[in-house]
């Protein structure tokens, strides 16, 4: 059986779609409510929900021998999988924002308010810039309007949100997508379902 | 799981491998000056009777390396079964970790190669116990012609990953990378496909030759050139193993001439891998289920000897026993026995 780590929420619903355009549909996923294990009986495949940060555990782990995770989950978890396929959904930017009339004065240390400390750490050690990571769970983007932060590395989609608050973005770092990986001992013993996933999955992304 | 350490074991005595025997400790002078050789980053130390500061070993092939002898024309053969502690990734502490493993050092040819590739295969079929498993193999001579130097850390991550759609994205990441990393796995025109891909003949024809004295092995061979290592390390061919059911590798290991050259012995070459034993605990076995066969609760007033009896007679049937008075919490056993007066 191919076990395979689905995220709950919006890009869960988009990731949902595309297989089941791809010819793989799961019973009950339209519907989930309370429901957490899906199955397809006839391709012998069963996917989960999880928590978009989980699902790259639960593939590197092996609890999932494939799964679909943002690109965002990826850069700042660094699992040891297989990043297989760009699924061209969830496109969003990692992106450095700032209120609108922000300066940068070099001569002070950057107060970053991130969900991903480990994205900002890694692209102002490229820059050489001494930074202060402020790790928030939520709700970044209300650090620099009260003083809590200097900027904020975030992921922006429509950049509605940053707009309302009287945030522009200052760079980005990357922009990001909806990937399918895999375990990698999983790739090695069930390589052919798999492979043939993606080429369902190429015709429809 | 102790039955199947005797059978690497035996397997590395029966092709001539020494058991390395070494102590748990190493000055840690010894790791600063070889640091760019090391494989963990971290190194549990503490300071000796003597005031010098010493290492638990985070790494075993250094420590038996620098004691080879260098003799033209001689392989040195050893094999190890020792603990190591290392940081791990996972939780970021001090593990430790049994690493069982082999290296060859010295004179270092084709056959060495493959008899080491074989004995990683054979490796792996004894930790399978029938389930399936492979060993990836890749070329790091042939792979490096193809990574720029700017850059070339990410993009090495990206190889490992198969993360094709990124790596088109580098300008200067040549085609032929990529069709190296979507290579077809299995050996059957593998000469010809890499001399098609990379252009190099003698490397191609080189890797080829090597590979094809494993075709006994069939499937269990996958070419993957997604399988990268260490460069600081590692040259020339690395390789893999993976065992159905255990979700990470198994066994890893390759040549690493460069760091034996690094160490001062500047005719030899070298090659080995570990074992990661620890990971086998994953693969769930029958005789874990339960924690005694038979456990056997009994009165008060019974005899000593009607208990001594009992035992016995469950021992000498090959089950195994465990005399309580009570029933303990969470105790899982196959047969319950009470014995009243």
């Amino acid at each position: 059986m191919l076990n395979i780590a689905f995220p709950k929420g919006r890009l869960g619903e988009r990731v949902r779609e595309l297989f089941s355009k791809a010819g793989y549909k799961f019973e009950g996923l339209e519907n989930p409510e309370r429901k957490l294990i899906f199955y397809n009986a006839q391709n012998d495949m069963r996917c989960f929900r999880v928590k978009p940060f989980d699902v790259s555990v639960y593939v590197e782990r092996g609890a999932a021998d494939i799964g679909v995770a943002g690109r965002d989950i990826l850069l700042e978890r660094d699992p040891d999988v297989y990043e297989l396929m760009d699924l061209k959904t969830g496109l969003c930017k990692m992106a450095v924002a700032a209120l609108n009339d922000f300066r940068d004065d070099p001569e002070k240390v950057l107060r970053v308010a991130t969900e991903f400390p480990e994205i900002a750490k890694k692209y102002y050690a490229g820059l050489g810039r001494d930074i202060d990571i402020i790790y928030l769970r939520g709700s970044v983007e209300i650090a620099p309007v009260l003083g809590l932060s200097d900027v904020i590395v975030d992921i922006v989609e429509t950049g509605s949100t940053l707009k309302a608050n009287n945030l522009k973005i200052v760079s980005v770092i990357s922009e990001l997508s909806a990937r399918l990986i895999a375990n990698k001992s999983a790739y090695k013993f069930k390589g052919e379902i798999i492979n043939q996933i993606m080429k369902g999955l190429s015709q429809v992304s | 799981m102790s039955a199947t350490f005797e059978n690497l074991r035996r397997l590395y005595k029966n092709y001539g491998y020494s058991r390395y025997k070494m102590g748990k400790f190493e000055e840690y002078d010894f790791y600063t000056k070889n640091k760019q050789s090391l494989i963990s980053q971290g190194v549990l130390t503490f300071t000796d009777v003597n005031g010098k500061l010493m290492a638990l070993k985070p790494d075993v092939t250094l420590s038996i390396i620098k004691h080879i002898r260098e003799i033209e024309g001689l392989t040195q053969k050893f094999f190890y079964d020792e603990k190591v502690y290392r940081i791990s990734k996972n939780d970021n502490a001090f593990k430790e970790i049994t690493q069982i493993g082999i290296e060859a050092a010295g004179y270092v040819n084709d056959y060495v190669i493959c008899e080491v590739l074989e004995l990683a295969l054979k490796s792996l079929e004894i930790m399978a116990h029938g389930r399936d498993y492979v060993l990836d193999v890749s070329d790091l001579g042939i792979l490096k012609n193809f990574i720029p130097e700017d850059n070339s850390h990410e993009i090495l991550n990206l190889i490992a990953a198969k993360n094709i759609d990124e790596l088109k994205k580098f300008p200067d990441v040549n085609k032929n990378l990529i069709e190296l990393v979507k290579l077809k796995p299995d050996i059957e025109n593998l000469e010809a496909d890499l001399k098609n891909i990379t252009g190099c003949k003698i490397e191609s024809e080189k890797f080829s030759d090597i590979i094809n004295n494993l075709k006994s092995f069939g499937r269990n061979i996958n070419i993957d050139f997604s399988t990268v290592n260490d460069m600081n390390y590692y040259n020339g061919i690395i390789f893999k193993g993976y065992i159905s059911g255990i979700p990470e590798c198994v066994l890893s290991g390759g040549q690493y001439d460069i760091l034996i050259q690094r160490m001062g012995y500047k005719n030899s070459r070298a090659i080995g891998f570990a074992v990661y034993a620890d990971l086998l605990n994953k693969i769930g076995t029958q005789e874990n289920n339960y924690d005694a066969d038979v456990l056997i609760i009994y009165d008060e007033n019974i005899s000593v000897s009607k208990i001594t009896a009992c035992v016995q007679k469950y021992i000498n049937q090959n089950l195994s026993v465990c005399v309580q008075k009570i029933i303990p919490d969470n105790f899982k056993y196959r047969e319950l026995v009470k014995l009243n007066a």
